[in-house]
This record gives C-alpha cells, structure tokens and sequence, in this order.
C-alpha cells in the first residue's frame, strides 16, 4: 500500500519523455488525465488509510464485535497513520480551495481589465511586451489584452501569430486544463512538475495552431522569439519564474510537426495501471475491514 | 481552421478588426487606409481594409482626422490608460499570489536569448528542422 506513494513519482518522471512525442493536445489531454488520476488517487488513499487507521477508536471499536486483537489483525494501519492521514487530508481541502479562490480572484480581476471593452482586441499602454488570453465571465467573449509594446516589438505578420496564439488559448479553453493541473497540484505537490509540462504543452498547442492560422510554421517560430527576445530588454521582473519553455518552443516550431505515437504511452499507461491495481487491492481490503467493523 | 490562402479573406470580422486596431497602435504615427492595407496584407482588398477602418471609427475605437485627399487613422487611447492601470493591479495581484497567467512568452535564461538572437539573424538561410 504505502508503495503507492512511489508510483506518482514514476509517473510524473517517465511523462515528460511521453509528452515530447505526442502533438500538444494529445499531450495536454494525456497529462490532464495523469494528473486527475493521480490527484484522485492520492485523496482515496488518504481517506483510506485515515479510515483504517481512525476505526481503531472510539465508539466503532466499542460497539464493535470483535475484539482490540482481532481488529488489529484484519487491518494492519496503525493509528498513528491514520492521523497523519486525516491532518493530510485536512491540509489538501485547504490547499484546494485556497488554490480555486486565487483563480477566481484573478479571473475577477481580468475581467475588470477588459470591461467595457468593445473588440477582440484589448491594448493597454506600457512599453515592455504583454500578452494575456482573458476569458470572458460566463456568456461574454474571451478577450486578448496585448501592451502596445508588444505590438511594436513585432511587424505584422508576427502579430497575426500573436493573435492567433491568443484566440487559441480562448477557443480551446486552455484555463479549464490549468484549472485541473492547479487543483492536481494542491492535492498532491508531486504532481508540481506535470503541471509545469502543462502548461508548457499548453503553449505548445497555441503555437501550433498560429502556425497553421498563418501557414507558416517558421514564421511563428520568428514572432516568439522576437516576443520573448522584447521581454529581455527592460530588465526582466525579479520574480520571472525562468524557464527554458521559449527555447524549446521556438525549437519545436522548427522542427517537424510532432506525430502522435500511440506506442509511446505504454510506459505511462503501465505506471498507472500499476497505481491503480494497488489502490483497487487497497480497497479490497479497506471495505474488507470496514464491513467486519460496522457489521 | 484556416487552411489555405483563400480562406484568409474569410476570416472572421472580428479577427481582422484585431489586426487593424493592432497595426493602428503599432504604428508611431496615424496611418492612411493605404498604410494599413499594406500592413494587414495586400490579399485583402483595400475596400475591405477601409470598411474595417470606418466600423472600428464608429465603434469609438479608432480616432479618424482629415489628411489630404483622404483620412489617417489612430488608435483612441482613453481606454488604454484606463486599461493599463486596472491591468497593473491584476498583474500585481497575480505576482503577489503567485497565480500564473496565461502568457505568450516568459522571461529567458541569457543563453537562450544569445540562440534565438542568432536564430533571427541568420533566420533566412538556414531551414531548422534536424534536431
């Protein structure tokens, strides 16, 4: 059981290498999909070995039928694990919810950006480069918020990537993928590298698509590094999370499109599967105990 | 999605009113209809440019001034400021709780930045490709 715990560490370590042969959306959809199971993983082992743990106390243990010793033989989860177990579970619900609340407060806060805004296209003044894909509250139309500088850094073609890009992320509703790895990531911190592939692949998939919106996969290649060479200039914010993603990209963009090859998922697939035989052997026999219990 | 060369002039309207308002603000001076044309990609035609030019005026989002024979076009700016000062909060907002926003690029290690500078400068030669 407690091997478990290993399993999304494999998972999480073996997915980047899965993830650089399939196209961004299979790749998007693959690591949403890993992460969801292993968020749901951890919170059903969690409240298993809370459960197993805990049922040594208390009135279950009073009216039970068995004895202390019997008891401790069927389930082996000593107490103690059954605590932290609880306290952990407890942490995760505020880890949750206080990432879901960040969300909402800045999607508030975006979208008092773009009130009032009657096109597409939202510029705001500011002479380093910015551009933000902002979804729009329940009924209105996403909106691209872009710095005028940004539109300077680029000639015309490369602003037709940039907007592309953008209307990308709006079409194929990239913040729902990015709400599902930040609540991943509050479940079980594990997962804090899958969720940085994420959002990796996430841009990846807009870069795709702007290169097929302009039929020019070089030409895209060009408009993000001339984007993100802009950002250079004017020292960049202390607080830049760096990260080699606008290399990588630039260099995928050069390189031949990436063909989804179903082969490759095998390694992933069997860690999980593995993860999940554990967790449904688990279950065996956490329903095992807890009907000798209540029963 | 877009394919071909054709289907450019079918573009949503929306989208190209975009390209315009970003030709607009991207230039350091107001552009004739001729200008932005030539910006936005002579495969559209001039009318088109022009009925885009006078929708985005009377939508209040262009600012239109006598020039000549004919008008320039600037972006209206009132919004902008008003924009950029709400988008200083959020971006301050979302620093401080370390909320990441959807971006298009992030900042870059300075080895990075050294290849994609080469890469930009001898862009035309070389075909990339063979990693």
């Amino acid at each position: 059981m407690y091997l478990a715990l290993l399993l999304p560490v494999l998972a999480v370590r073996g997915l980047p290498l899965a993830g650089r042969r399939l196209a961004p959306p299979a790749a998007v959809r693959l690591l949403c999909a890993v992460a969801t199971a292993v968020g749901a993983g951890t919170l059903w082992g969690l409240v298993m070995v809370a459960g197993a743990g805990l049922s040594h106390l208390g009135e279950i243990l009073e009216h039970s039928p068995l004895s202390a010793a019997q008891l401790r033989r069927l389930d082996p989860v000593p107490r103690i694990a059954g605590l932290i177990a609880a306290v952990l579970l407890a942490v995760i619900v505020v880890r949750v919810a206080s990432a879901l609340y960040r969300r909402g407060r800045l999607r508030r806060v975006m979208n008092g950006v773009v009130a009032g805004a009657r096109g597409e296209l939202v510029v705001f003044t500011d002479p380093s480069p910015h551009a933000y894909a902002v979804t729009g509250a329940i009924g209105q139309p996403g909106r691209i918020v872009v710095s005028d500088g940004m539109l300077r850094a680029l000639d015309a073609e490369e602003r037709r990537v940039l907007l592309a890009h953008e209307r990308a992320h709006l079409a194929h509703r990239h913040h729902r993928y990015q709400a599902v790895a930040a609540v991943a990531v509050a479940i079980n911190p594990v997962l804090i590298r899958l969720r940085d592939q994420i959002t990796f692949q996430l841009e990846r998939w807009a870069d795709e698509d702007a290169a097929t919106a302009v039929a020019d996969r070089e030409l895209a290649a060009r408009s993000l590094a001339r984007a993100a060479l802009a950002a250079v200039r004017p020292a960049p914010p202390a607080l830049a999370f760096s990260d080699r993603g606008v290399h990588g990209r630039v260099r995928a963009l050069r390189s031949a499109p990436t063909v989804t090859r179903p082969l490759s998922l095998l390694p992933t697939l069997a860690v999980l599967g593995a993860g999940i035989a554990v967790l449904a052997d688990a279950t065996i026999a956490f329903l095992r105990v807890a009907g000798a219990v209540l029963g | 999605m877009p394919g071909g060369e054709g289907s450019r002039a079918r573009r949503a309207a929306g989208a190209l009113e975009s390209e315009v308002m970003a030709a607009l603000w991207a230039a350091p001076a107001p552009l004739s209809g001729a200008a932005v044309h030539e910006a936005v990609g002579t495969d559209l035609s001039y009318k088109t440019v022009l009925t885009v030019l006078t929708r985005l005026h009377e939508k209040g989002l262009a600012e239109r001034a006598a020039s000549g024979r004919g008008h320039v076009y600037s972006p209206r700016r009132a919004h902008a400021e008003l924009t950029a000062e709400r988008m200083n909060v959020a971006l301050r907002e979302a620093r401080d709780r370390g909320a990441a926003l959807q971006r298009f690029v992030t900042t870059l290690e300075p080895e990075d930045a050294a290849a994609l500078r080469a890469m930009l400068d001898d862009g035309d030669h070389s075909q990339g490709g063979r990693l």
